[in-house]
């Protein structure tokens, strides 16, 4: 039995929030020698197996400094071909799983990531502080109990978030609806509505899984839809009973009923993007904040929120974290060759944002990784909460990808689908914006002659987009989510005419680099969106 | 005494009341705790207001409110005991106040009870429902918080928290207990419920107010030594008095109260000086066998340790009655290792064959933990405790596998200088008693440990001080480190493990093998180079530091790793050799056994090698002094004396290794021709290419020399003569085509010989060696010969010495250059002619002596033409009978030109006859059939054979098949049928070498 399973089973609750939650209790200094022991540990690895010879470069670094001096920084594609390949002989200890995830257009359709048993033990402690702070109003509090029943609604195993649910149900005695090992066969769609109906019947206490289904399901139970299948339910006399009280609690309040009206969750947890846009939103359905946890199949988990819902907190125990500051980065988009210059988590400043890079712990093979994700330290400390570690957001891409949660673009992508559509254009630029839900905002020039309406345009992209089947989703499954829900990820704002050339001349006027006489497709900055939109 | 004994309670709660408030700490049980004083309290005084006087006739509300407040009581210590333990809960405290609240309606409604009678400060409630539900409100609560307590007693691991639960369990069983009398009769006369649960509070209130708590069972323990001595006191007092009163029967007055005040005085003296038997006496009855042991260990630190002068004698002293009184299965002691700080396992207790693997790295939290908090940790600390989440998986694998349940440090000065681990109990669990037990040990003890570890720290860096020393000794004793190297690395074996150990040098982009020792045999030799690029070497002198390969079964980083694995190595340490700022070489020290090197090592190691590189280089410099002293400036290959040296070592080597060792002599066909034509520097420069070639052309074991002039020699170590004769053909092949020499042809002959099958000594190796080079040569050269082929040895007429030979030789080459620079048509006949002679002779099995003779002949055969004059025989037309008599008249000459030379009279039947027919129609004496001389016939076939597949001036070349047919055509007419037939697979597979002179 693991030691969480015996804390939980001996009802050990303050052993439990110490061992899981205790690093909150940390101080920066103590941090710090926790990720410098782990990451001695960790080269030493490294140096043992070829891959991770491969990856530092045949330097052997012996110490920290040596360490980050020496190795270069890397992305997925240093792990190509010995990850792809699953070629457990190169990596620094045996796998206890492989890890999924979506890849990246043109380059790998999807990627594998190892996890070690140490790894996956580790990770169940911060599972199950997650879990923790998710369902508690302060510290030393452990209101989750064996049994809680949870509606599942994420990607299932071999995605991260598969591996989590099967994790909880195995470590903490949760009951997912419907239980994992019946899911798993199901279809998103189908695992999302046996869920509900499951929790009709039989209560339902939290929830995991991505913040927009959440909110979906929420907005489909506000409108009333599927009413047929629910008077259904109704012949059951638990349904009945407690569509009863919800709608007493509904008329009490004055308003249509929501599901908070029927099931008063004790936990929400969200590892999606997307849950700091949808949390107002959920709250007035649920009646409660999506904790929100920020992790991916490379990390495992790197930080998450409290019971305050604010900033987040980093785990000290599974990555070394290093952060690249945002002049540095800028130094190295016009020139890849320069080396970057990364700083530790103490030496970061509040206010500033970093690229975040991470080398995995406990035989994991990411090393000096760049995640590609921008994040915001927000406070050096929670001093409401006193909790003296640096708190941090999300911020956003730092690469080219346009993350909306469920999907991600690439240039490659939008500008194959706007081929593909056939339409005449002159130029475009698309960036995430995010107003309500999170979409991806395509400015486009038509040629002379053609014309059409912005939701058509936006209409005919989407359609081209979800025919390009190369790792677009991030989980495969979620694409039967628009019948789910209303997902439209792409809007068209149309340019004058002439936009693009007027660009091109007021950019030679100014003398600029021939490089830059068009604006960047992805991300563009404020000031050149502005000015695309004024000519 | 009924009122009373409730008001002292009121006020000793109300004492600990705000003895609670003003504790500085506010956690969640000093809360619950206050509450329960509080409703201690109400129980309490209204208890002495109900027993009291006061209030007559409100007797009833008070009996009900003191009831309440005793349900309420009893409740708090449910909800504290379980909170105290850190358990939730539960059904208990529902039930609890389900219970409360029934009880306070039915009081509100007067049925709880429904009265009361008041007499002498008694008062007697009426029974009925309420009464069922006030002890059941009891029996459950009392019954689940005692369960619950003791199931937590039995998974509670830390002894702190056992000794805690332990005090709770005595509160609640006094409580219990007087509970229950309170309930009996007897409480009608004492309050018995409120005495214990005052002594229940106080223990409470104790346990909560004080962080470090006493041991409950030493307070037990204690508490018997003076309960007996208190009942020894009164008993002896009592006894004394009633005997005293018998005797003397005196009254109680004041002379017989202060006699019997002194008396006691005296008893109590006596008694109280008993203390220490009673004591031990008590001690005993609880410890048992353990007793015996724990006097021993309070003897070794009170009196001994200072004697003990060794880590070894503390430890054998310390140890095993300390795991004796602890009563665990086993007690390791770590101690910081020398050379890397890491804390490993010295000593154990029971003794273990071999010290269990347990490696506690220095930078470990543990460690941190220990040294800062200087107490003990238990698994489960370690488990839970967020700081020690940078512990490393090969540590908690050491613990978990060991079994080790507390670790306890010995701090001394503030700094860590061991660690007891101990693994479970035979039986139980360690109690705050054990662990109080060991503190104190483990107190006294550091001081002596440190100073006996520092003493052995001392000792062990001057051994290992003393043993680099004298290794640095060792390898700068000689300048041959392959001379020392066995010493070398017998000391290094005090240190390391060593299956295999060698030095590798570099040389530009290779490194060889400049020593060597191997136990289990090696992929590479002494002098043997390999790549540098990608070598272990490369890596350990750019990085400048030394590295280790710990498994290569499992991981192997370097092209050399398999070869190393395949010969049963698993685990190597490379250390760089820098003399000068320069990287050299490296050392490689390899072992049978997987992890055998540990990277603290590396650091001692790493200053070894830094100090033999001096050494190493020095070494080198003069190796490659050495070296150029044994190199021929001409050829790069190394010299004549190098030669002698060489096959000396090499005979001895073989002779020790059992196996076979060839020497191949090889001389140039025509060097000197080519020397004469073309000047010394071409011929130099020839003789640098040829040298080129032989290297290219053997195996890297293999040795080439320039033996002198234009002789080479080779030594082939671990090689029989089949073998050196393929090897020395492949030289031959490389020679003869591929040396650039301009208009010439060079060639070589080579003779192979070897030991012990040719000779025994040196000398008689290269003798019988070059007896096969002259008999190649004989034989027309080109060719490579071994000993066997030779025997038996040449006749007497031809056995002369070799200059002599070689000077006679050199004339007749002159000789036959001559006639061969007259007729262009002819050039390289006689060489042609000589080959395919001594192919014959030898396809029929001739004796060596008869080849040598045929060979010579065959080169000689034509030189009478030296005398016919150039239109003759040169003329394109037929030949008048004139001519053709000139012509015919050249065998003669021949003859007689030979016979001047007297050594090469042999030659002359061959040279006089070989124009003779086998049917008696040639000239000059018309011989017939086995009449012509044997060499003659032989002759006579190459010659014609040559002849027709040679261009003349009166006709083309016939091809080797037409040629062939002419030949079996002539058979029996012109030629010997069956030196004919044995002909015919020498002209059908090969033509001989052309010769160009």
């Amino acid at each position: 039995m693991s030691i969480i399973r015996e804390l939980v089973a001996q009802g050990r609750h303050n052993d439990l929030w110490r061992m899981c939650c205790g690093f909150l209790d940390l101080s920066l200094d103590q941090f710090m020698a926790v990720q410098k022991e782990l990451l001695l540990e960790q080269i030493q690895l490294l140096n043992r197996c070829e891959l991770g010879r491969k990856l530092t470069g045949g330097v052997m670094p012996r110490t920290i400094e040596e360490f980050r001096k020496q190795v270069p920084l890397t992305t997925y594609l240093d792990y190509c071909p010995e990850l792809l390949e699953k070629r457990e002989d190169a990596l620094p200890a045996k796998p206890y799983m492989w890890l999924q995830t979506s890849g990246r257009s043109g380059e790998y359709p999807h990627k594998w990531v190892p996890v070690s048993h140490r790894a996956w033990q580790e990770a169940g402690l911060d599972f199950c502080a997650i879990a923790i702070f998710s369902s508690c109003k302060e510290r030393g509090e452990v209101p989750f109990k064996h049994g809680f029943k949870l509606l599942h609604a994420a990607a299932q195993p071999p995605f991260l978030t598969g591996m989590v649910a099967r994790n909880g149900e195995e470590e903490l005695g949760f009951e997912f609806l419907p239980p994992v090992s019946e899911s798993e066969k199901m279809s998103f769609e189908e695992r999302v509505e046996k869920g509900f109906k499951l929790a009709l019947s039989e209560g339902m206490d939290g929830f995991f899984g991505l913040a927009g289904v959440l909110v979906a399901i929420g907005e489909k139970f506000r409108r009333g839809s599927g009413s047929t299948k629910s008077a259904r339910l109704l012949m059951q006399p638990k349904v009945a009973f407690r569509l009863a009280k919800g709608l007493v609690r509904s008329k009490m309040a004055g308003r249509a009923m929501l599901p908070k009206d029927l099931w008063p969750l004790k936990m929400i947890t969200s590892m999606g993007v997307d849950s700091v846009v949808y949390k107002e939103k959920i709250k007035e359905l649920w009646g409660r904040m999506p904790l929100n946890v920020y992790g991916n199949s490379e990390t495992t988990v790197v930080a998450t929120q409290t019971w305050d819902y604010d900033g987040m907190v980093f785990f000290p125990n599974l990555n070394f974290l290093e952060f690249i500051p945002e002049a540095e980065l800028a130094i190295w988009q016009t020139d890849h060759s320069y080396h970057l210059r990364t700083v530790l988590l103490d030496e970061v400043k509040s206010g500033e944002s970093y690229e975040l890079v991470i080398t995995n712990f406990h035989g994991g093979i990411m090393t000096r990784y760049r995640l590609g994700d921008m994040i915001r330290i927000t406070a050096l400390r929670n001093a409401s909460l006193g909790i003296n570690l640096p708190q941090m957001v999300f911020e956003r891409r730092a690469d080219d990808l346009i993350d909306l949660g469920f999907i991600r673009l690439t240039e490659r992508v939008i500008w194959q689908a706007i081929e593909n559509a056939g339409i005449p254009n002159r130029g475009w630029l698309v960036r995430k914006e995010v107003t309500g839900t999170p979409k991806a905002h395509l400015y486009l020039e038509l040629e002379d002659g053609y014309t059409a309406s912005e939701e058509s345009l936006a209409a005919a992209i989407y359609e081209q987009i979800k025919q390009i089947d190369d790792g677009l989703y991030v989980y495969k499954e979620l694409s039967s989510l628009e019948s789910l829900i209303d997902f439209r990820p792409i809007e068209v704002t149309l340019l004058t005419k002439g936009a693009f050339a007027s660009y091109k001349e007021r950019q030679k006027a100014e003398g600029a680099a021939l490089s830059r006489m068009k604006p960047p497709h992805i991300n563009p900055p404020d000031k050149v969106l502005a000015m695309m939109r004024s000519l | 005494m009924h009122a009373w004994v409730p008001l002292a309670a009121t006020l000793v709660y109300v004492l600990l009341f705000l003895v609670i408030v003003f504790n500085r700490r506010w956690p969640k049980q000093n809360r619950l705790f206050a509450v329960y004083l509080l409703a201690a309290i109400i129980w309490t005084f209204t208890t002495f207001l109900l027993r009291s006087s006061l209030f007559l006739d409100h007797k009833l509300l008070l009996f009900s409110i003191s009831a309440f407040a005793s349900m309420w009581w009893v409740v708090q210590l449910y909800h504290f005991s379980r909170t105290f333990i850190n358990l939730p809960a539960g059904f208990g405290l529902w039930f609890g106040y389900a219970s409360l609240a029934t009880f306070g309606i039915m009081a509100a409604l007067g049925q709880a009870p429904p009265a009361v009678t008041f007499s002498s400060g008694n008062v007697t409630p009426v029974y009925g429902w309420w009464f069922v539900l006030y002890i059941g409100h009891f029996l459950i609560l009392t019954v689940i918080g005692g369960f619950s307590l003791a199931q937590r007693l039995r998974t509670l691991d830390e002894p702190r928290e056992r000794n805690k639960a332990g005090y709770l369990l005595l509160a609640i069983s006094l409580l219990a207990a007087f509970g229950f009398t309170g309930i009996t009769p007897l409480a009608f006369a004492f309050p018995l419920s409120h005495i214990g649960g005052l002594l229940a509070g106080t223990i409470l209130a104790y346990a909560i107010v004080k962080h470090e708590l006493i041991s409950v069972n030493l307070v037990l323990r204690r508490g018997m030594v003076w309960t007996g001595i208190a009942i020894i006191s009164i008993t002896v007092y009592l006894t004394f008095f009633s005997v005293a009163n018998r005797l003397v029967g005196f009254r109680m007055e004041f002379a017989a109260w202060t006699l019997s005040s002194l008396a006691e005085g005296i008893i109590a003296i006596a008694i109280f000086q008993l203390r220490h038997p009673i004591k031990r006496k008590i001690d005993r009855l609880f410890f048992r066998k353990n007793f015996e042991y724990r006097e021993e260990l309070s003897n070794f630190i009170r009196h001994e340790i200072r004697g003990v002068f060794s880590l070894q004698e503390l430890s054998e002293r310390l140890l095993p009655p300390l795991a004796k009184v602890l009563d665990c299965q086993q007690a390791y002691l770590l101690l910081p290792a020398i050379d890397s700080g890491d804390f490993i396992i010295e000593f154990s207790e029971p003794l273990e064959p071999a010290a269990p693997a347990m490696r506690i790295w220095r930078g470990s939290p543990l460690l941190k933990w220990l040294g800062r908090e200087n107490r003990y940790l238990t698994k489960d600390d370690v488990e839970i405790l967020p700081e020690f989440r940078g512990m490393w998986q090969s540590e908690r694998e050491s613990l978990k596998n060991l079994g080790i349940e507390m670790l306890f440090p010995f701090v001394s000065r503030g700094i860590l200088i061991g660690i007891l681990a101990l693994t479970r109990k035979h039986s139980g669990k360690y109690s705050l008693e054990d662990t109080s037990l060991v503190e104190q040990v483990t107190g006294q003890v550091a001081i002596s440990l440190e100073k006996e570890r520092l003493q052995e720290e001392l000792r062990k860096r001057q051994q290992e001080l003393s043993l680099i020393n004298h290794l640095v000794g060792v390898m700068t004793s000689s300048l041959n480190i392959q001379e020392v190297y066995d010493t070398f690395i017998a000391e290094l074996k005090q240190i390391i493990p060593v299956t295999f150990a060698a030095v590798a040098i570099i040389e530009g982009d290779k490194i060889h093998f400049s020593a060597l020792h191997s136990e289990v045999g090696s992929a590479w030799h002494i002098g043997e180079k390999i790549k540098l690029e990608g070598s272990a070497t490369e890596w350990v002198v750019s990085h400048r530091r030394g590295l280790i390969e710990p498994d290569l079964s499992r991981d192997r980083m370097f092209f050399t790793g398999k070869e190393y694995l395949e010969h049963g190595i698993r685990s190597i340490v490379y250390l760089p050799l820098i003399a000068k700022d320069e990287g050299i070489g490296c050392l490689v020290i390899a072992s049978r056994k997987p992890n055998a090197y540990r990277e603290e090592q590396l650091h001692l190691l790493e200053r070894m090698a830094s100090q033999i590189s001096t050494s190493v280089a020095n070494a080198q410099l003069y190796a490659s002094a050495e070296q150029r002293a044994r190199i021929d400036g001409v050829t790069g290959l190394f010299n004549r004396r190098h030669f002698d040296e060489s096959i000396k070592r090499e005979i001895d080597r073989h002779s020790r290794q059992g196996s076979v060792l060839s020497v191949v002599l090889l001389d140039l066909d025509n060097f000197k021709g080519y020397n004469d034509l073309m000047g010394h520097m071409d011929g130099d420069r020839l003789l640098g290419r040829i040298g080129n070639v032989i290297k290219k052309a053997l195996k890297s074991i293999d040795i080439p020399f320039r033996y002198g002039g234009d002789e080479f020699a080779i030594l082939l170590p671990n090689t029989s003569a089949e073998e050196a004769f393929v090897a020395a053909e492949r030289v031959r092949n490389k020679i003869s085509g591929g040396v650039e020499s301009g208009p010439f042809l060079v060639t070589a002959s080579l003779g192979i010989a070897s030991w012990p099958g040719d000779g025994l000594t040196p000398d008689d190796i290269i003798n019988a060696a070059d007896q096969a080079l002259y008999y190649a040569k004989q034989t027309g050269g080109n060719r490579t010969c071994k000993v066997s082929q030779v025997l038996p040895q040449p006749t007497e007429s031809l056995e002369m010495a070799p200059g002599i030979e070689k000077e006679i030789l050199n004339t007749i080459y002159a000789l036959a250059a001559t006639i061969e620079a007259k007729d262009p048509y002819t050039y390289g006949h006689s060489r042609k002619v000589r080959g395919y002679a001594v192919a014959l002779a030898e396809a029929i099995s001739l004796p060596s002596e008869k080849v040598t003779v045929i060979s010579h002949a065959a080169l000689l055969h034509d030189i009478g033409k030296i005398g016919i004059i150039d239109g003759v025989l040169h003329k394109a037309d037929k030949l008048d009978r004139h001519e053709w008599q000139q012509i015919k008249s050249h065998p003669q000459l021949s003859r007689i030109i030979v016979g001047r030379v007297p050594r090469l009279t042999p030659c002359l039947p061959a040279i006089l006859h070989h124009h003779e027919r086998w049917d008696g129609a040639g000239y000059p004496d018309g011989l017939k059939g086995e009449a012509i001389p044997l060499e003659a016939r032989i002759l006579a076939i190459a010659d014609t054979f040559d002849a027709m597949t040679s261009n003349r001036p009166y006709r083309v070349a016939l091809s080797v098949k037409e040629a062939v047919n002419e030949l079996s055509r002539c058979a029996g007419g012109q030629f010997d049928p069956r030196l004919v037939e044995a002909f015919m697979p020498i002209a059908l597979a090969a033509k001989p070498e052309q010769i160009k002179v």
